[in-house]
């Protein structure tokens, strides 16, 4: 099995970039040639892949910027922060728009696949923006501070997570098409590739999943944790899950989905998992964990990894290029390491 | 307090609007006490000062199943909390301020079922401030009752309002609701914020400091004291709080407080005496073993029946200053007492929300104690704010520790039993209706 250590990783295998603090979350470029990253307080920085590079270090929002999306149409960068305000950035930092959502926190932020809706929770409310930053609709009936929001890949449908279930709703409107309800508090969401499903983790240590065309739910249980990491693979067909030490990933193909299907447990990591990722290009799941290891994963053939990298401060955040070849790890003490997998 | 843990202390600041909550945390940010402290409050821009980190949180109130235990959590507290554990910048402290409204429980609660709450930080205390002025009119609200019982510390703020002996009666009556909270006065919020801060007061080490004080009997008097008796004396009062008040005369062997002490069981026995009409002023109270109930709606002199002049020792179910008694003699002169005491009193005016301590020596069985408490939490958590033991298990030479929130129990072994001292268990439940005697037979169930 093939190791490699932290020391040899800047020189041999790709460049390392030090943000300001814990690396929250990161996004490529739709033409996968940048990174975004935004650290808990600091600003967020543009990355080029080739090189590391520093294209832009953006201070986008009063208090700090909370989350990221690019359009996938404009290759512009949105932002939402804790000033409760959503803002557009060109690829090189240039300022387009700011719409001010609601002053609680934005939690999430989500282009649809054609780059024309921006859906935006802050709070309890959820605002639909145009490329424009221009508010096409907003809600105010949550009970709860929505956590996350999902499109459906085709974009005709958005999901939105908070304390009670789920409300699907129509691009088009503010009022809820569906809504699945359960007692706990939804933490993250994910629509599978495939349109079929939407998993959904919960603070209660519990994933469900969800048939999306009847609203159908299934429950699983046994996390140590609140669940809080969700993949899915290319395909839609395997869902990975955290929620502890132990990655879980689970086969959703035929009619019953994963209903009465034992998941594959994959063991190794002797820390919490705090990051999942899928390879665009193959069934290789990456997994990042608070002790520092990343592991690679092939469940479908293997129970080890595949592969092992060790870093030293605990994982926090991973994305794979849009080519399969390589991994950007992102790490608390707010680094983000580019690995490539080619050498 | 010396301790290993890492971990962040949270202090959670709970009291009326108005009790000096922000006076409070005003001095606490700018007392030099070099520590970096983040604030979370509610009430948005209370806090006026220029500081590194306050954030406001608005109150999310949700429902978690923690295995097969339902309890409340504050949800926007697990997002901040969870931010705040993400920057490079650590925090010494962080403080989080509470509606007036708001009960205690929910941010209790959630470092209790969030293993990463658990993991960064470490509940330190709830610190209740009460307005000693206004306090009265809210001791109705269940909000005033709650936050009291859930505090490990209680400040009685603004007491330069109210004069002493009413300070000492509403000191009684929140001790009589949660007898464990360290009580301090205060003007202007004004206290040494080593007593409000590290208080360790949801440690397990901690929870072996069960203050003794209110292991003490409570008794169906409050006071007692000792008077040189002639005849033609006359106990006189004014209109009080209450329309009457139980007294009974007791004769005694001599001046001091043993002799006091000694008459204290007659007492009891007098108390306990149900036929006891009410006497109007003018009649005659005597040291008969009758309980007498003296009617005070407009106040009134009642002559002391002794056959022979001598020591008496005069019990009354109330304080005399809250009645303006004394002991007139024949003379009209006014007659002092040689000794005195204030006693727990049983009936406490009567607050549904007490504390109910139980000591006991000899060792538990482990099976039942575990039966009792999960039975007692499942039946009785909603109405359990606060609960703690220090308990010897039979075949454990260490003690057995716990403490609780409602439902949910924390628990651990602490330190070992040293030989030469008693395995005495201590337990005290803070809650809402607790039936002492149903407790303390449930515990004493368990011994071996």
């Amino acid at each position: 099995m093939p190791r490699v250590s932290a020391d040899g990783l800047a020189s041999d295998f790709g460049w390392s970039v030090s943000l300001t603090d814990h690396v929250g979350s990161i996004a490529l470029s739709p033409d996968g040639e940048r990174v975004a990253a935004v650290g808990t307080t600091g600003p967020i920085a543009i990355i080029a892949i080739a090189d590391g590079e520093v294209i832009t270090t953006i201070d986008a929002h009063a208090s700090a910027a909370t989350t990221i999306a690019w359009n996938p149409r404009t290759g512009f960068l949105a932002s939402g922060g804790q000033d409760g305000k959503v803002n557009e950035w060109s690829a090189e930092g240039a300022p387009r728009w700011s719409t001010l959502v609601q002053t609680a926190w934005v939690e999430a932020l989500t282009w649809d696949r054609q780059g024309r809706n921006l859906a935006a929770a802050s709070g309890r409310s959820l605002a639909m923006l145009d490329a424009d930053g221009a508010t096409r609709w907003s809600a105010d009936d949550d009970v709860s501070t929505i956590t996350d929001l999902a499109w459906h890949p085709e974009g005709n449908a958005l999901a939105s997570i908070a304390y009670g279930g789920i409300a699907l709703r129509e691009a088009t409107g503010p009022n809820p098409t569906r809504r699945v309800a359960w007692t706990g508090s939804g933490l993250c969401l994910a629509w599978s590739p495939d349109g079929r499903f939407i998993a959904a983790g919960d603070q209660d240590a519990t994933v469900y999943i969800i048939f999306a065309k009847t609203g159908r739910k299934l429950q699983m249980w046994g996390f140590p944790r609140k669940v809080r990491e969700l993949a899915w693979n290319r395909s839609g067909r395997w869902l990975a899950t955290g929620g502890g030490d132990t990655p879980t990933v689970w086969d959703t193909s035929g009619k019953n989905g994963p209903e009465g299907r034992a998941p594959i447990s994959l063991e190794g990591h002797e820390g919490t998992v705090r990051a999942l990722a899928w390879s665009p290009t193959d069934d290789i799941l990456a997994s990042g964990c608070d002790d520092g290891i990343v592991h690679l994963w092939s469940p479908s053939s293997r129970e080890d990894p595949v592969a092992t990298v060790e870093l030293s401060d605990a994982i926090t955040a991973i994305s794979w290029l849009l080519n399969g070849s390589g991994l950007l790890i992102g790490d608390a003490d707010g680094e983000l390491r580019f690995l490539d997998l080619r050498r | 307090m010396v301790t290993n843990d890492r971990r962040i202390p949270v202090t959670v600041l709970t009291g009326f609007l108005g009790s000096g909550k922000t006076t409070l945390l005003n001095r606490i940010l700018t007392e030099q006490h070099g520590q970096r402290i983040a604030v979370i409050e509610n009430e948005f821009g209370e806090v006026g000062i220029d500081h590194e980190l306050v954030i406001n949180a608005d109150e999310e109130i949700f429902e978690m199943n923690n295995g097969c235990i339902c309890c409340t959590v504050r949800g926007d507290l697990i997002r901040i909390l969870e931010n705040l554990m993400k920057r490079r910048e650590r925090f010494d402290r962080i403080l989080i301020e509470t509606t007036g409204m708001a009960e205690p429980g929910p941010v209790a609660q959630t470092f209790f079922v969030d293993p990463e709450m658990q993991e960064n930080m470490r509940l330190d205390g709830i610190v209740t401030i009460v307005d000693a002025k206004h306090v009265e009119q809210h001791f109705e609200s269940d909000e005033v009752r709650t936050q009291i019982a859930f505090a490990d510390v209680i400040l009685l703020n603004k007491v330069d309002l109210v004069d002493q002996a009413a300070q000492d009666s509403l000191e009684r009556r929140i001790q009589a609701m949660n007898a464990q909270a360290q009580i301090y006065r205060s003007i202007a919020a004004d206290v040494d914020l080593r007593k409000v801060l590290d208080v360790g007061g949801f440690d397990l080490e901690h929870a072996m400091a069960i203050d003794p004080k209110f292991l003490e009997p409570e008794y169906p008097f409050e006071w007692g004291g000792v008077f040189q008796l002639d005849s033609g004396s006359s106990f006189v009062c004014a209109a009080g709080p209450d329309p009457a008040m139980g007294l009974c005369l007791v004769p005694v062997a001599g001046e001091g407080e043993s002799e006091l002490a000694d008459g204290v069981e007659t007492a009891v026995a007098y108390f306990s005496d149900r036929d006891h009409p009410l006497t109007a002023p003018g009649e005659e109270v005597g040291a008969d073993g009758r309980r007498y109930d003296l009617d005070l709606a407009d106040g009134g002199s009642f002559p002391l029946a002794v056959t022979s002049p001598g020591i008496y020792a005069i019990f009354t179910e109330h304080l005399p200053e809250e009645f303006d008694a004394r002991v007139v003699r024949a003379d009209g002169s006014t007659a002092d007492w040689t000794s005195a005491r204030e006693y727990r009193p049983d009936h406490e005016h009567d607050d549904e929300v007490a504390s109910v301590g139980i000591e006991t020596v000899g060792d538990v069985d482990w099976e039942r104690l575990q039966a009792w408490l999960n039975s007692l939490l499942m039946t009785r958590g909603p109405d359990l704010y606060r609960s703690k033991g220090v308990i010897a298990v039979a075949g454990q030479k260490r003690r057995f520790v716990f403490q609780g929130v409602h439902m949910l129990l924390d628990t651990s072994l602490a330190e070992p039993w040293s030989d030469d001292e008693p395995r005495t268990s201590r337990l005290v439940f803070i809650g809402r209706d607790l039936d002492r005697a149903l407790l303390q037979q449930g515990f004493e169930q368990c011994l071996v």
